[in-house]
């Protein structure tokens, strides 16, 4: 045993000393090469140790030989990869054989490697192959390693007939195999943070090739598919060079993390931009420059495999043309599902033929053929002025990016460099990552996805939930203007500034190129430019507050451009991440949208003389009350009730509080909760005597229950009760929300009469939650603002999330005897932003430095 | 270290094991169990005496890791026997003083 562990220990020294020596220097291939030659080293000395003999007798009938299997056995060996090993043999394996095995393979385990090992025989070897998918592929790849070579050809001939006898059945496997992997690997989750190894265009992508060669072409090497004239111009190199670069970042991950982790997750983003030199410039980050990086290889490999199969499958079968389709275009045929050239059509003779390919399989649905894509991939190269400067060429590119029915034709425009070669511009943002709580896809995906969204609601996709979208669609005069500005929204990014302020400094040049007029050029400098306006408001303002949906209107003007930003903003949103498309912010900015749209119909100056809406208010809240409750007690309470309540609040509300006001009696506290349906929240009308620190007290207890306040108003009548209402996300447990509720408002009424001590529960739920996962690091801000009220000075507020930070903030502003009024609140998993309308006790906005500074420095030191 | 012990649904016990085994744990303990929280089963009564009966099928999972693993463990192990139905179960988090390999005699990091 002694001999085994110095053996380890060796090993794992001469690990350090090749990870400290070659890990800067070598390429991602040759290191783990050559960490699989010095695993061979070691695996091969264990075994001699432990009294294992070469054998080359075929005849013997305990014949056996030991095989490296699946990485290992191609010597693609990274740093936590499994060891897999194999023991083939024939008969009964002997005990002292099976002693020996035992001892060599011990030392593995000690050496902390993951392991995989199985003694088969020949035949049961070759069973599982053709039952065990897995199995199969890890069998390709093996390797003789000690034993009897002999013996070990012998079961490599017997494999390979195999193969060969069961080659169709075969093909169907890999098919599925792939298509699984693909769905496994399509989540927004596996973009960020990609898989290096399972994922689209990750090393698996390569061996799938390798194995495919391997089966159907005899070719031992990837590299010998160049033989065959349909891959005579594939791009191995560039391949390889792609597969080595995964390699190296794959061994670093191994490295970091200790063991096999094929996730390159943030942190380790973080890390390994650090390690290989990638360094923070200010237009971008280190770790986005390796993402770059790392998507252009992903998306190679991606692309060439897909590349790949279809070449295949037409060497495999290749079948007759299939029957056209309606109306195609004889230049073309269909093979396959695929678009290709007609017999005898040139490229060279008409270079636009391939913009006239994608607009034809845009249209119907279908793909291009993989000859037909290399032919487009060499024009683009070859003809670049004769493409983008000639009006047909140009009317061709928009007729697909304006009218973009198949998603998979647009992103091989992207691919193809289609889309960089007619908008230059593009390249920028090409592969560019963003790293922050809401963008899961890099820029030029993001907008890609984003021209689809716009595309879906043009067919009704979002009709269920959303009818509103497809409506507005309708009345858009100019379509091509919103579908443009889709396209190019974000391609500002990437400068290191506003892409707000430089995306429209660019868009004259990039449609003037195209083509179009002022008018549009105008209005698509104006969408761009606004595109975060209205989320921005919808979610950081009060939108009863009637100046901030006057302010909106103000910037937008045209009714046109408003329904274009609302369509732009919400397929912005849908396009982004599941963070940024919550049915709560959606509802917002429909609501924001309504607001806006009826203040530019009637004219920004015409807003009702608000003497007459509230007297018109109460007229109508009395009918209505009277139907229900005594003159005297109605008159009563509208006359506590201040104007700004009235103006303010919906005539459903009013009913609510007022119904709820007149049956108090001798309670202290009431509320009415109703569920919206558009969206997970629930309202609380609430009527309760106020008191000082109400809101806090609030936001104290909904987080002690498990609840996100995400808006609050807060009216004060003259005899003291408050008008609130509340909405707030629904609880957690959907099984038991009445007890949830039931328990939330004795907790709230013990809060209100002082017997809940809600600084002790918070701290001690907030000790209790486990510690959050790594992400992005949020920059605090505080911003007071005293312009977008006339009534309340704004105290917007980004930070990270935690558990009770409202509260915290709630009880900073209130010890500072302000008043909260209204409040609304985006918690966004990590990032919590919110803006509170506060005003002082005597009622008016604060205007003095040294009071605002204080409050500033008060709440920085809570965030 | 710590030991996470979860109560699961026995048809999420493959996502489960496999999103553990993903985080680099090496070794898993599972068990058949029947009992039932607040999805409880109903009450009879036999012969006077009062039995609840349909105690519900459940998988019982631990595993013992390195304390700074033990957030993301739960968070997996949450993740995965999510389905939003009542029943979906519950996870321990359970401090350990020791461990020890037995045939090495390997202790705590080394030994699990």
């Amino acid at each position: 045993m002694k001999g085994s562990q110095k053996r380890v220990q060796v090993f794992l020294s001469e690990r350090e000393a090749l990870v400290a020596e070659g890990f800067s220097s070598e390429t991602g291939l040759r290191f783990s090469h050559q960490y699989a030659d010095l695993m061979d080293r070691f695996i091969r000395d264990l075994f001699l140790t432990a009294g294992f003999r070469q054998s080359n007798r075929p005849e013997s009938d305990n014949a056996l030989a030991v095989v490296a299997l699946g990485g290992y056995g191609r010597q693609e060996l990274c740093l936590g990869s499994d060891v897999d090993l194999m023991v083939i043999h024939r008969g009964d394996l002997s005990s002292e054989m099976a002693e020996i095995i035992r001892h060599a393979l011990y030392p593995l385990w000690d050496a902390k490697l993951e392991v995989g090992y199985s003694i088969l025989t020949f035949q049961e070897c070759i069973r599982l192959a053709m039952t065990d998918f897995r199995m199969l592929t890890s069998l390709m790849d093996s390797r003789f390693f000690v034993g009897s070579r002999y013996f070990y050809r012998l079961y490599r001939e017997a494999f390979w007939s195999r193969m060969a006898r069961e080659k169709d059945s075969l093909l169907g496997k890999f098919l599925i195999s792939r298509r699984e992997r693909a769905d496994r690997n399509k989540g927004e989750g596996c973009f960020v943070e990609p898989d290096l190894k399972e994922g689209l265009g990750g090393l698996r992508d390569i061996h799938l090739m390798s194995w495919m060669a391997r089966i159907w072409f005899d070719c031992k090497r990837l590299g010998q598919m160049k033989r065959f004239a349909a891959f005579s111009h594939f791009e191995i190199r560039k391949l390889a060079a792609s597969r080595s670069f995964l390699l190296k970042i794959r061994n670093h991950l191994h490295w970091l993390a200790r063991r096999k982790e094929d996730s390159l997750r943030l942190p380790y983003q973080d890390q390994i931009s650090k390690i290989l030199g990638y360094e923070d410039k200010p237009r971008i980050s280190g770790p986005e420059k390796l993402m770059r990086d790392v998507y252009l290889h992903l998306n190679r490999i991606r692309y060439r495999h897909e590349e790949f199969q279809v070449k295949m499958l037409d060497m495999i079968d290749p079948s007759p043309m299939e029957s056209a389709q309606k109306d195609l275009p004889s230049e073309f045929a269909v093979l396959k599902g695929h678009i290709v050239l007609g017999e005898g059509v040139l490229s060279e003779m008409d270079p636009l033929v391939i913009l006239r390919g994608l607009k034809e399989a845009n249209e119907r649905g279908l793909f291009l053929g993989s000859g037909f894509i290399w032919e487009g991939k060499k024009i683009i190269s070859r003809k670049r002025k004769l493409l983008s400067r000639s009006d047909p060429g140009k009317a061709l590119f928009l007729d697909l990016i304006l009218k973009p029915q198949n998603p998979e034709i647009i992103r091989l425009a992207l691919e193809i460099g289609l889309i960089g070669l007619f908008i230059p511009e593009f390249k920028k943002i090409r592969n560019l990552p963003q790293f922050g709580f809401y963008h899961v896809m890099t820029v030029d995906l993001h907008s890609l996805r984003t021209l689809d969204v716009i595309n879906d609601i043009t067919k009704g996709g979002y009709d269920e939930k959303w009818p509103v979208f497809k409506a507005v669609f309708e009345e858009i005069e100019f379509p091509d203007r919103l579908f443009l500005a889709a396209l190019l929204h974000d391609i500002g990014k990437g400068y290191g500034e506003d892409h707000c302020i430089r995306g429209p400094q660019m868009i004259p040049k990039i449609l003037s190129r195209l083509g179009f007029e002022k008018a549009s050029v105008r209005a698509v400098s104006s969408l761009v430019r606004y595109h975060l306006l209205m989320p921005r408001v919808a979610q950081r303002r009060d939108l009863r507050d009637e100046k901030t949906c006057v302010q909106v209107a103000q910037a937008i003007q045209d009714r046109q451009l408003l329904k274009m930003l609302f369509l732009l903003s919400v397929a912005d949103s849908f396009a982004t991440g599941p963070m940024a498309r919550s049915d709560w912010k959606i509802m917002l900015l429909a609501e924001l949208f309504h607001k806006v749209q009826r203040i530019l119909e009637r004219g920004i100056l015409a807003t009702p003389d608000a003497t007459q809406e509230i007297e018109r208010k109460r007229v109508r809240i009395r009918e209505m009350m009277l139907q229900d409750f005594e003159k005297k007690a109605v008159n009563h309470l509208i006359d506590q009730a201040s104007s700004r309540y009235i103006l303010n609040t919906s005539l459903q509300d009013m009913v609510a509080h007022f119904s709820l006001a007149l049956n108090l009696g001798d309670r202290k506290h009431v509320w009415k909760l109703a569920k919206r349906k558009s969206a997970s929240v629930t309202r609380i009308i609430q009527v309760t005597y106020d008191k000082p620190g109400l809101f806090s007290k609030m936001a104290g207890v909904l987080a002690l229950n498990n609840m996100d306040i995400l808006s609050a108003s807060i009216f004060t009548l003259k005899n003291g009760l408050a008008f609130d209402t509340y909405e707030v996300t629904n609880p957690p447990d959907v099984y038991h929300e009445t007890e949830n509720w039931a328990k939330t408002q004795q907790d709230l009424r013990n809060a209100l009469d002082e017997r809940l001590s809600l600084d002790r529960l918070i701290k001690e739920k907030r000790d209790a939650k486990l510690p959050a996962p790594y992400g992005p690091q949020v920059r605090k801000k505080i911003v007071v603002n005293n312009e977008d009220s006339d009534f309340f000075t704004l105290i917007e507020i980004r930070s990270s999330a935690r558990l009770g930070r409202l509260y915290d903030l709630a009880c900073v502003i209130f010890s500072m005897d302000l008043d909260i009024r209204t409040a609304k609140v985006n918690s966004d998993g990590e990032k919590m932003t919110g803006v509170f309308y506060v005003r002082d006790s005597g009622g008016e906005k604060i205007y003095e430095p040294d009071v605002i500074e204080e409050a500033r420095g008060r709440l920085m030191a809570v965030l | 270290m710590k030991k996470i012990e979860a109560i699961i649904k026995p048809f999420k016990l493959d996502e489960v094991k496999d999103a553990i085994l993903k985080l680099g744990v090496s070794g898993i303990t599972m068990s058949e169990v029947k009992g039932f929280g607040r999805q409880k089963g109903h009450k009879e009564i036999y012969r006077g005496a009062e039995y609840v009966v349909d105690f519900l099928p459940k998988i019982r999972i631990e595993v013992v890791v390195p304390a700074e693993l033990a957030p993301q463990v739960v968070e997996a192990i949450k993740e995965k026997a999510y389905t939003g139905e009542i029943g979906d179960g519950k996870i321990f988090m359970i401090p350990i003083e020791k461990a020890v390999r037995i045939r090495t005699g390997e202790e705590d990091r080394d030994a699990i």
